[in-house]
């Protein structure tokens, strides 16, 4: 073998090893990079990581970009008539909720808004033989029959965000059981959980950084990126400074007045176990207090809150959230005088030329009136 | 001939002891004293191995291979709560016990999937009874379930 022949093939080599080692570097920062809020290289790696991935043993995380391509391209050529069928179903829907000028964020509230109040969770998928309703688990069936399992939510979720170019992940837990979205904006990275919220609205579950949604969910923290802002969250966009613990019954009276379902109590001094305790104490009266009285235009209970140690110079802060049930009317009550008494009344308009009636309250006793 | 005398007697005494055991109760007759014995389940929903698609059905509660199984049924809540009665009658006693432990890894499954999705049902699947009686492995989750399987185990015999 010639010299020249040898060192060509030790420079090949040289350069082979060398390529493969900057490839990984690159890769490496690529996915750093995310973590640490820069734009993300190549989303739709991204957008379709979680594809093929089973949840509950049932129900497959199918891909949608596609979907989002013909959108964007404004071309539904290559699309079949299922996915046709869903982009005018999706676009439909945006033309309706989005607007021009609307920020990223805003167009996430947009979408998170109306999945939350018009979608509804198909209980079928909790049966042993599940009786789920076709398509439950992807945007097609979720947009046609406004029904969904968490993998529609989820799917049907980063469709929408796909389509309006926002990066976004369909994250799902160790357990295998449950799913839901990661979603990035101004280069941070939030949980939602549209299932968490759907029929609730509320924000309990809209843009959590990882310190919260840890507290509720596992999953593989090395392979999806961290969540680890809260500009997004809505709760701490609505946050009260408290320096004091004892005035947390007027931040949490506040923020009722204000009829801010979803805030954040930013602690200014020091919380130590005991403060954490006396704050969830006094949290919990209130929370019996409306479950208690139902008063109307409340809020009827505190449906969740959670604790986040030090963020933004805070030494700790707690999101918390009320619910807003329906009101619900009165009921009537017929043996109440007021009513007894209008009801008289009606029947004496209506029949006071023929008979003198009053009101038959025993159906199986004796009638009180006469005919005169 | 005292010596045959005896015979009558063993052969009855053979008889009531194979009858004891509660091995070949016969699935429609545990499956109603069941329902019986458990007045507060909701509407039920059933498959069992005389439907159509049997070993698909038969899937959704066990893992076992269907070739060892002799009967099965399941009833099942309609309203998705974890209401559920399942029993397999295996062809082979010594496979009674695999029957059993495909019924305990399927309850796992539903408890995970509860705890996701509506842990106010952990409570049932918590108190559930599971058992083997003679070739049945049986599972019990509502809200009566010692008292579902008592009436069971006197089906049995």
């Amino acid at each position: 073998m010639s010299k020249g022949f040898k060192v060509t093939a030790v420079v090949l080599a040289l350069v082979f090893l060398l390529s493969g080692a900057v490839f990984s570097a690159m890769t490496f920062f690529t996915v750093r990079a995310m973590g640490q809020g820069e734009e993300l290289s190549g989303y739709e790696e991204f957008a379709s990581a979680e594809d093929g991935v089973v949840i509950a043993e049932e129900y497959t995380i199918l891909p949608t970009t596609a979907i989002s391509d013909a959108y964007r391209a404004g071309n539904s050529d290559g699309l079949n008539e299922k996915e046709k069928e869903t982009l005018e179903m999706a676009s439909g829907i945006l033309e309706e909720i989005i607007t021009d000028g609307m920020s990223d964020f805003e167009k996430e509230l947009a979408v998170y808004d109306w999945m939350t109040s018009r979608l509804t969770y198909d209980e079928g998928s909790l049966v042993v033989i599940p009786t789920t309703d076709a398509d439950s688990d992807n945007p097609y069936g979720v947009l046609k029959y406004h029904n969904a399992v968490c993998v529609g939510y989820a799917t049907t979720f980063r469709l929408f965000m796909q389509m309006l170019d926002i990066p976004c992940m369909v994250v799902h837990n160790n357990e295998l059981y449950h799913s839901w979205n990661l979603v990035q904006l101004d280069g941070h990275w939030y949980h939602v959980d549209i299932y968490a919220d759907v029929g609730e609205g509320g924000y309990a579950a809209f843009n959590l950084p990882d310190a919260i949604r840890l507290q509720q969910q596992t999953w593989d923290t090395s392979f999806f990126p961290a969540a680890d802002a809260l500009t997004y969250n809505v709760a701490w966009r609505n946050r009260q400074d408290v320096s004091d613990v004892y005035t947390v019954p007027d931040a949490l009276r506040k923020a009722m007045d204000d009829g801010n379902g979803a805030f954040a109590l930013a602690f200014t001094c020091p919380v130590d176990g005991g403060t954490q305790e006396l704050v969830e104490q006094m949290i919990a009266s209130v929370n019996q207090a409306l479950m208690q009285y139902t008063l109307p235009d409340l809020p009827d209970m505190i449906r969740e809150w959670n604790w986040m140690p030090e963020q933004d110079g805070y030494e700790a802060v707690l999101t918390v959230f009320y619910h807003y049930g329906e009101d619900t009317p009165e009921e009537t009550d017929p043996s109440e005088e007021a009513v007894r008494k209008q009801a008289e009344e009606a029947l004496q308009n209506a029949f006071g030329d023929l008979f003198s009636l009053s009101l038959y309250d025993d159906y199986y006793g004796d009638y009180e009136g006469y005919a005169g | 001939m005292r010596r045959w005398r005896c015979v009558p007697a063993l052969l009855a005494l053979l008889v009531l002891l194979s009858a004891c055991g509660g091995a070949e109760a016969e699935p429609e007759v545990l499956r109603q004293t069941m329902t019986d014995a458990a007045p507060s389940l909701p509407e039920m929903l059933r498959a069992d191995d005389t439907d159509e698609n049997a070993e698909e059905l038969f899937a959704h509660i066990s893992d076992m291979d269907y070739g060892k199984v002799s009967r099965f049924f399941v009833l099942y809540a309609a309203d998705g709560s974890a209401d559920e009665i399942a029993a397999i009658l295996v062809k082979n006693s010594a496979d009674a016990d695999g029957a059993r432990q495909s019924l305990a890894a399927h309850l796992e499954d539903r408890a995970r999937l509860y705890a996701q999705y509506k842990p106010e049902q952990l409570r049932r699947i918590e108190q559930a009874e599971l058992f083997v009686r003679g070739r049945w492995a049986v599972l019990i989750v509502c809200d009566e379930a010692a008292a579902v399987k008592a009436a069971c185990v006197r089906a049995m015999g």
